[in-house]
């Protein structure tokens, strides 16, 4: 698939980087989308896509400046922006004529020969969401507005038809006056509408209302023709600034027709900073960089993906390597985008951002310098598979489950924190194949000592949140939207949530009766009798639907959790091993090869499609193998970039051409302060002697975690966790008793080594080591010894002060 | 010499202890106390050394085992603090957990349980020693110490197929730990691990096949990483066998009678078949042969029902852990049997069935007859047996629709009480798991009884709360002994059995209603052979036919339910060493007098100490109150009998023999009779430690209101209604003030019926006589109205005006007829 693919983008990005595109110049093929016309509906016209290849081959929209004629118009009409319409049965074509260059289209009209009556669905629907009047801001609302409700971007037409029709005293429909109709005085601006103006005068959506109303506003017609699928043209396209491109969406509907519904789409890009667009699908190229643009037409999405890019004769690509499937798709990709990627971090980069990655914490001097004077192969390779089996990998990894899971004493009691907790580190330690992982959630039941992982469903508060708190972390899906209304940036309905929902609700949960007087204990049952919860709207009982709408035939009486576990986790899942790739992808770098990474949609496509294809395909052949991904990733030269960058990628931050800095994680960043300074951490709330990443929740007293963002386990998001920076933060790390408290202390490590270390370069090397993890470099040591030599007599002070210097540099408070 | 006052402060606190030290010396040593054992197990017919901690063991100590010791050994000179022996068990004890004790000439420690079985013992060492432990050879058992967050390791050798069992035992000998146990391999990578287990009571057991030959690691933390003490473990590592439930769990006491009409199996108890659950080399399960089921149950006629005896561990087996048990009944006992489907009528109730859920999912059925509108009561035990299962009970008619159903009613284990319709004739008892389980361990019992049915025996359970006591050459113990009844109301007598020479009992009983006795125990005499003696304590039913036996148990004993045969121990140890402290009431000729609600009292204490005795007198209170709950089922204080001040230290001063001691009696405390006692004890000089302790006698008071309502003129005629002006009901009597109580007194009129307006009357101080008055309305219906009680309340204790204790009295029937039809004469036709 990604084959193909990048088969289709990778001639434009070349064509781009070698020549500026000029209609002028342009040389070679002129293309017109479609090649051919197909006519079946009186009012369903067609339009057309032109574009240009230039003489170096960059394709160049031309859509706006060709001239269209049609040969017979007594067949088909031709606008002068290149829309198509029916006139009489007949086949004729439409001439292209545009930089010097020529095309025909043909164009065959083939109307029934009955009148085509107006379908509320397929012509009304899409005008009142093109017009925005069934947005949640206006009469999408749930309580409608000023007295007049519609659903909330046409989830329910045959309510929406009564709206419009029955209440009111059917005032809003006037059949023998239809320009008189509310529904069209009103969006006109010819009646007091708070909504404003919200149609053009004759323009396409007027007609459609207007025509529906003349023709005594029918109900939808039991055989019309029914909406099946939604295409976008084109899928992707390379751009440089300030030039821009027509879109083109097509519906596809249950009778094979095919309906141009470009004008009836609503487009929205993903970052208005790279690329606009505007109502009618014309996107506008503003600034170098990717993004997505979104059409919705009934409900559906349909997105294209969009690169912003200037040329760049002198740009050399990088050998793209075929030993590491990880390097090769991003070498591809900045390739493509005539980016170079950084050189390779050093040794003592390196090992600091691997440990700091892999097992939280810094390596020691004495870690740092084996390290570095080791001179066999491999040796980076060899260090990752050390530290994956160090007790500490399980320490770093477990919090982070422990963060996804929401293990807290907020909503269990202790000993099920602390039982989940032990299963967690179990599973971590023993690398249990993250499917069988998954799966051992999801089927528990009964208390904490029988089954640990029911701790999972006791932290919801119904099946509502278990539902959704299991889609997002395991999917990377949210459907909370959906509970109410279909998804606004997503193809998901209430028949989706609810469908989701009726596997969980069979799960209930009773006080622990062995556990009296433990508060929060509870247990998990199972009713296998639960009867299924109703569609809101339709009153009916909702079928279990598996995300994608399959609704498998479960026999009564049974855990319908165990169906759901199964497709979850099946190799053929489309969500749950891509969402997991790319959450654990985000772990190592600054962000997921789609970010956010538990907000997967349509509408939010990877930044590099075949290298979460290549990544999931991987990850699922090796057995949901999560040590031999973070291996893999880890391993690749793409992970041990330098953060160093040049001046191909200065402006990209989402392609993974260098190392992003990025803060240490609260927990990290306290434990290396511990580390650094040789003052441990006493946390009220917590057992003694733990480090900062074996707290079993957050509910311990520390200023310092909260300050940095430890999550509080109430959300199954990773936006919870808080790694950004503050000046509070910053201030803490200045003024704050934990850093100076520890500087200051008696017992800490700088007096000790203050102590061991007679000389000042020596001491200076070794205060570098335990706070920043390197060497300092001559200048470095030059500003140190003069440092040194200002305290004179107070070597324990300048020492002091030193560290805490480094302690507040961006090399200690940064994975780099 | 240089006088810094740092130095100075050191040698006066010398000096304090050398003379506290001379002073407890003079007054004779304490008895002892173990606060530690180095192990707490035993090899039998093996050595092992054990070391004591504790208070008071110089001398002469000895070890006293719940086992046959074939020998002990005192290693040196026993020291105050320490003393250690290498003992041998006789080979012939059987694998299960024992009380030992330290005995010296001035008494004997509560027990510690210990186990005892055929693996060698050895100590673990401490968290954080600098010694580095070798691998230890399996099989072996190790003993230690969990405190806090400490994670405790064994490193062991092991061979590579080698199936090794790590079982954790700590709350199956009464340790606080909650254990949990990972095995690691040399590399610190986990192999297997385990959480707390119900059906191991919360201990924590894994088996694994070893992958290679090499070290491995086991390590034992608490489950949230806090452990209270005590937080001592065995871990025993190897290849073992180890029963953790019997099948059937419990038999019919004596011999029974086998039914033929029911196609269920009853358990005569000749050829019980007795299955052993848990795991004997490659099996789960182990048929125990009958003649040696009935060898041990053969003495179980005589016995008490809920009574259970330990079995013997099946022959060609290396066995450890808890005895395995079957528990008496004097029901009819049946055994599921299991090649029926769906035919399981049970037979004449009372009854009892056991079964097992053998699939996932399993539910069990089973059948009973019944006639319309009987009452009939099903309850499920299996919680309560060590079962791992989480029982539903439900009631179903002949079509399967449920009827009644119960959860979690006593613990997890499920009642119900459900009352046939009078067209219901058969309904069907269904037992099931909560979540679903099913092997054989999944074991449960069903007892189904009539509620109205008049062999439904009144019972009741004698408890006491200390297992051991040390009487000094002249004092007394004093102790409760509690009832909880179940049915019996009446007067329970108390006989101290086994008493030995040189002892006397007071005879007490338990008066009828009453919450308990106390028990008082003092020396008559010397006795030179004694130094300590079991005794059993008896109680007897003055008011039940057939009379009621049972024997006192310990109430908080750790194993009580695991292997109750221990909590019937009770040890008196005798010192001739005097008393240095005697206590007794300083009103000897008052006679038990009555105490009432909501107020306060004191009681006169005469404390007689040895000169030598220099440190303070503590007081404290004895009651047989059971301990209240309130609505939340917690404890709750505010209804106890008790002291205003839970202690009161009495500072040294010879002039003054006498203390009182300030009480409060409840205002809500039940009307019942109570004993009471104060507890003496001597204080060291610090007053950190009690050196010794005496009681007061044993008094008994009677609870009951401060006023009393004595009424005049009830309304015992018809009340006649007058169709217009309804009718006035007074009811008039008299308040009579108990004790000289001469607070204001607020009569109402209660429980009359809605829309009268309830009378209320104020009584000053002075005031007896009482009038309320209450108007029924023209319109009210001719009835007959019940439960009309008169209350009255007083707040005995002005200080305290939130207290109000209350009384009341029941009015008989109010009869209400209509004027009109009670004088008009029939009309003619």
């Amino acid at each position: 698939m990604f084959a193909l693919r990048w088969s289709f983008v990778l001639p434009l990005l070349l064509a781009l980087r070698t020549e500026a595109a000029d209609p002028s110049v342009a040389t070679g093929e002129l293309y017109v989308d479609p090649p051919s016309v197909r006519l079946v509906h009186v009012r369903q016209p067609h339009a057309l896509v032109v574009t240009l290849k230039t003489k170096l081959g960059e394709t160049v929209d031309l859509t706006t400046d060709a001239k269209y004629a049609s040969d017979d118009e007594t067949i088909a009409r031709v606008t002068t922006d290149g829309w198509i319409e029916p006139v009489a049965d007949g086949t004729t074509e439409v001439r292209v004529a545009v930089a010097g260059k020529t095309a025909t289209v043909k164009i065959v009209v083939d109307l029934p020969d009955h009148a085509q009556p107006y379908s509320f669905r397929n012509d009304v629907m899409p005008v009142l969401s093109k017009a925005g009047c069934n947005q949640g801001a206006c009469h999408g609302y749930s309580l409608g507005k000023n007295g007049f409700k519609l659903s909330l971007r046409g989830a329910d037409p045959d309510a929406d038809f009564l709206a419009l029709t029955d209440e009111f005293y059917e005032r809003r429909i006037n059949r023998h006056n239809p320009l008189a109709s509310l529904l069209v005085t009103k969006p006109l601006g010819d009646a007091p509408h708070k909504g404003g103006v919200r149609l053009e005068r004759n323009g396409e959506l007027h007609r459609l209302l207007l025509g529906w109303i003349a023709a005594g506003a029918p109900a939808e017609p039991a055989d019309g023709p029914k909406f099946s699928s939604l295409r976008i043209f084109p899928e992707k396209v390379v751009m440089r600034p300030g030039k821009r491109q027509q879109l083109q969406v097509v519906a596809t509907y249950d009778d094979g027709s095919q309906r141009d519904v470009t004008r009836l789409s609503i487009f929205t890009p993903n970052a208005e900073q790279i690329a606009t667009v505007d109502e009618n699908g014309r996107v506008s190229a503003v600034q170098l960089g990717e993004t997505a643009v979104s059409a919705r037409f009934e409900r559906t999405f349909v997105t294209a993906e969009f690169i912003v890019l200037m040329p760049n004769d002198k740009f050399k690509p990088t050998p793209v390597p075929t030993d590491n499937l990880i390097d090769r798709f991003v070498a591809e990709k900045l390739n493509a985008l005539n980016i170079a990627p950084s050189d390779l971090a050093s040794d003592e980069q390196f090992l600091r951002r691997a440990y700091l990655d892999l097992i939280g914490i810094q390596p020691t001097p004495d870690e740092l310098r084996q390290f570095v004077a080791d001179k066999g192969p491999k040796k980076r390779d060899r260090v990752i598979d050390a530290l994956i089996a160090r007790p500490e990998f399980v320490d770093q990894w477990s919090l982070k489950w422990g963060d996804l899971l929401q293990n807290t004493r907020n909503r269990l009691s202790e000993p099920a924190v602390y039982a989940f907790r032990e299963w967690i580190r179990s599973a971590v330690d023993a690398n249990l194949p993250l499917d069988e992982f998954v799966r051992e959630i999801l089927l528990s039941q009964g208390g904490s000592s029988e089954s640990p992982t029911s701790a999972f469903y006791l932290v919801s508060q119904d099946p509502h949140d278990t539902m959704q708190r299991t889609t997002q972390v395991f999917c990377g899906v949210r459907m909370l939207c959906a509970k109410c209304h279909a998804h606004p940036f997503e193809n998901w309905t209430q028949e989706d949530y609810f469908g989701l929902y009726n596997f969980f609700n069979q799960v209930t949960a009773k006080n622990d009766p062995r556990a009296m007087g433990v508060t929060n204990a509870k247990t998990v049952l199972v009713n296998r009798t639960a009867a299924l919860e109703k569609h809101p709207r339709t009153g009916r009982p909702q079928p279990p639907r598996y995300l994608g709408g399959e609704e498998p035939r479960l026999a009564a009486a049974v855990d319908r959790r165990e169906a759901y576990a199964h497709w979850l986790t099946s190799r053929e899942n489309p969500f749950f091993a891509r969402s997991m790739a790319n959450r654990i992808w985000s772990y190592f770098f600054h962000r997921g090869i789609i970010d956010p990474v538990d907000d997967l949609r349509s509408t939010n496509p990877p930044i590099n499609p075949a290298l979460l294809d290549a990544l999931t395909a991987d990850f699922v052949a090796h057995g949901f193998d999560v040590r031999y991904l973070m291996r893999l990733i880890v391993t690749s030269r793409t992970y041990q970039l330098s953060s160093q960058m040049n001046e191909t990628n200065v402006h990209d931050d989402a392609n993974f051409s260098h190392c992003i800095p990025r803060r240490l994680s609260a927990e990290s960043l306290l434990d290396c302060l511990v580390q650094a300074t040789g003052v441990a951490e006493k946390f009220a709330g917590a057992p003694a002697g733990f480090s900062a990443r074996q707290l079993p929740d957050a509910n311990v007293q520390s200023e310092f975690l909260k300050l940095f963002g430890k999550p509080q386990r109430m959300e199954a998001c990773e936006c919870e966790r808080d790694d950004g920076s503050n000046m509070l933060q910053a201030l803490y790390f200045i003024n704050g008793d934990p850093i100076l408290g520890r500087i200051g202390s008696p017992k800490s490590r700088i007096a000790q080594l203050v102590k061991q270390e007679s000389g000042d370069d020596a001491l200076i090397e070794q205060l570098y080591l335990w706070s920043v993890c390197r060497n300092p470099s001559n200048a470095e040591k030059k500003l140190a010894r003069e440092h040194f030599k200002s305290y004179e007599g107070r070597r324990l002070d300048a020492a002091q002060d030193f560290t805490w210097a480094l302690l507040n540099s961006r090399d200690f408070m940064l994975v780099h | 010499m240089n006088c810094s006052p740092k130095r100075i402060r050191l040698v006066a606190t010398a000096g304090t202890i050398c003379l506290a030290t001379v002073w407890a010396s003079s007054i004779g040593a304490a008895a002892p106390k173990i606060t530690r054992l180095s192990v707490r197990g035993f090899q039998a017919g093996g050595a092992t050394r054990l070391l004591v901690q504790g208070s008071d063991l110089g001398g002469t100590p000895r070890l006293v085992l719940g086992a046959p010791l074939r020998e002990q050994k005192l290693i040196g000179t026993a020291k105050s603090t320490a003393a250690e022996f290498d003992v041998v068990v006789d080979p012939s004890v059987a694998a299960g957990v024992y009380h030992l004790r330290i005995v010296t000439s001035e008494g004997i420690t509560t027990p510690e349980i210990v186990t005892v079985d055929s693996l060698p013992q050895r100590a673990a060492a401490p968290v954080g020693s600098v010694r580095v432990e070798a691998a230890v050879e399996l099989p072996i058992a190790m003993h230690g110490l969990v405190t806090g967050s400490t994670i405790q390791e064994t490193r062991f050798a092991g061979r590579k197929g080698e199936t090794v069992t790590i079982d954790v035992m700590a709350r199956r000998m009464g340790s606080k730990l909650r254990p949990v146990v990972h095995l690691y391999d040399a590399s610190k990578h986990q192999l297997a691990w385990s959480l707390p287990q119900t059906e191991l009571a919360g201990d924590a057991r894994l088996t694994v096949t070893l992958p290679a030959d090499g070290d491995y690691t086991a390590a034992v933390h608490d489950l949230t990483y806090a452990a209270a003490a005590p937080g001592y473990y065995r871990l025993a590592l190897g290849s073992y066998d180890y029963a953790d439930q019997v099948f059937p769990p419990v038999v019919e006491r004596g011999s029974s009678k086998p039914l033929e009409s029911t196609p269920l199996e009853s358990t005569p108890l000749e050829s019980t078949p007795l299955e052993l659950i848990g795991r004997f080399g490659n099996r789960t399960t182990r048929e125990l042969a009958a003649p040696a089921v009935a060898a041990v149950l053969a003495s179980s006629a005589g016995s008490n029902p809920g009574d259970s005896r330990a079995l013997p561990w099946p022959d060609k087996t290396v066995p450890l852990g808890l005895r395995p048990r079957v528990r008496l009944s004097d029901l009819c006992e049946l055994v599921e049997d299991r090649t029926l489907d769906a035919s399981r009528t049970l037979p004449l109730l009372p009854v009892a069935v056991c079964g097992r859920l053998l699939k996932p999912g399993e539910t069990d059925l089973y059948h009973v007859e019944l006639t319309a509108g009987e009452k009939l009561q099903v309850e499920v035990f299996a919680d309560r047996l060590g079962s791992p299962i989480d029982a539903t009970l439900e009631l179903r008619d002949e079509n399967g629709a449920r009827l009644a159903q119960a959860d979690d009613v006593v613990g997890p284990d499920p009642r119900l009480d459900y009352t046939a319709p009078k067209k219901r004739s058969r309904v069907t008892i269904a037992v099931n798991d909560a979540l679903s389980r099913g092997d054989e361990s999944c074991l449960y019992r069903i007892v189904v009884s009539r509620l109205d049915d008049a062999t439904r025996q009144a019972d009741f359970r004698l408890t006491f709360s200390e297992d051991t006591h040390n009487v000094l050459g002249n004092g007394t113990t004093v102790f409760r002994v509690l009832v909880e009844r179940t049915g019996y109301d009446g007067a329970i007598r108390l006989t101290v059995v086994g008493l030995p020479k040189g002892f006397v009992s007071t005879p007490t009983e338990i008066p009828a209603g009453a919450d308990g006795a106390l028990l008082e125990i003092r020396r008559s005499g010397t006795n030179e052979d004694l130094t300590f003696a079991p005794i059993t304590i008896r109680g007897e039913s003055l008011d039940a036919k057939p009379a009621i036996m049972h024997i006192a148990e310990s109430a908080v004993h750790p194993l009580g339910n695991l292997q109750p045969w221990l909590k019937s121990e009770l040890i008196l140890a005798a010192s001739e060493t005097k008393a240095p402290l005697l206590a007794a009431w300083a009103d000897d000729s008052m006679p038990n007098a009555a105490m009432y609600q909501g107020t306060d009292d004191k009681l006169s204490v005469r404390l007689e100490r040895d000169p030598a005795a220099k440190g303070a007198v503590r007081l404290s209170l004895i009651t047989t109150q059971a301990a209240p709950t309130g609505a939340n089922q917690q404890q709750n204080a505010a209804l106890m009998l008790r002291g205003i001040a839970a202690t009161v230290d009495i500072k040294p001063d010879p002039k003054k023999e006498t203390a009182e001691f300030a009480i409060r009696i409840p205002a809500d405390l039940r009307t019942a009779d109570y004993d009471l006692a104060i507890r003496a004890e001597l204080l060291s000089v610090d007053g950190k430690t009690t050196v010794a302790e005496s009681f007061t006698p044993s008094r008994r008071a009677h609870v009951r209101p401060p006023i009393e309502i004595v009424a005049d003129a009830m309304p015992t005629v018809p009340i006649r209604l007058d169709s217009k002006t309804g009718a006035v009901v007074s009811l008039t009597g008299t308040l009579k003030r108990l004790h000289h109580y001469a607070g204001e007194v607020t009569i109402t009129l209660v429980g009359l019926p809605m829309g009268v307006a309830a009378p209320s009357v104020v009584l000053k101080s002075k005031k007896e006589d009482f009038r309320l008055e209450f108007k029924l309305p023209p319109n009210f219906a001719a009835t007959k109205i019940d439960g009309v009680k008169i209350t009255a309340m007083i707040t005995p204790d002005n200080r305290r005006v939130n207290t109000a204790a209350k009384t009341e009295l029941a009015v008989p029937t109010l009869n209400v007829r209509q004027q009109e039809t009670a004088d008009r004469k029939p009309e003619k036709k």
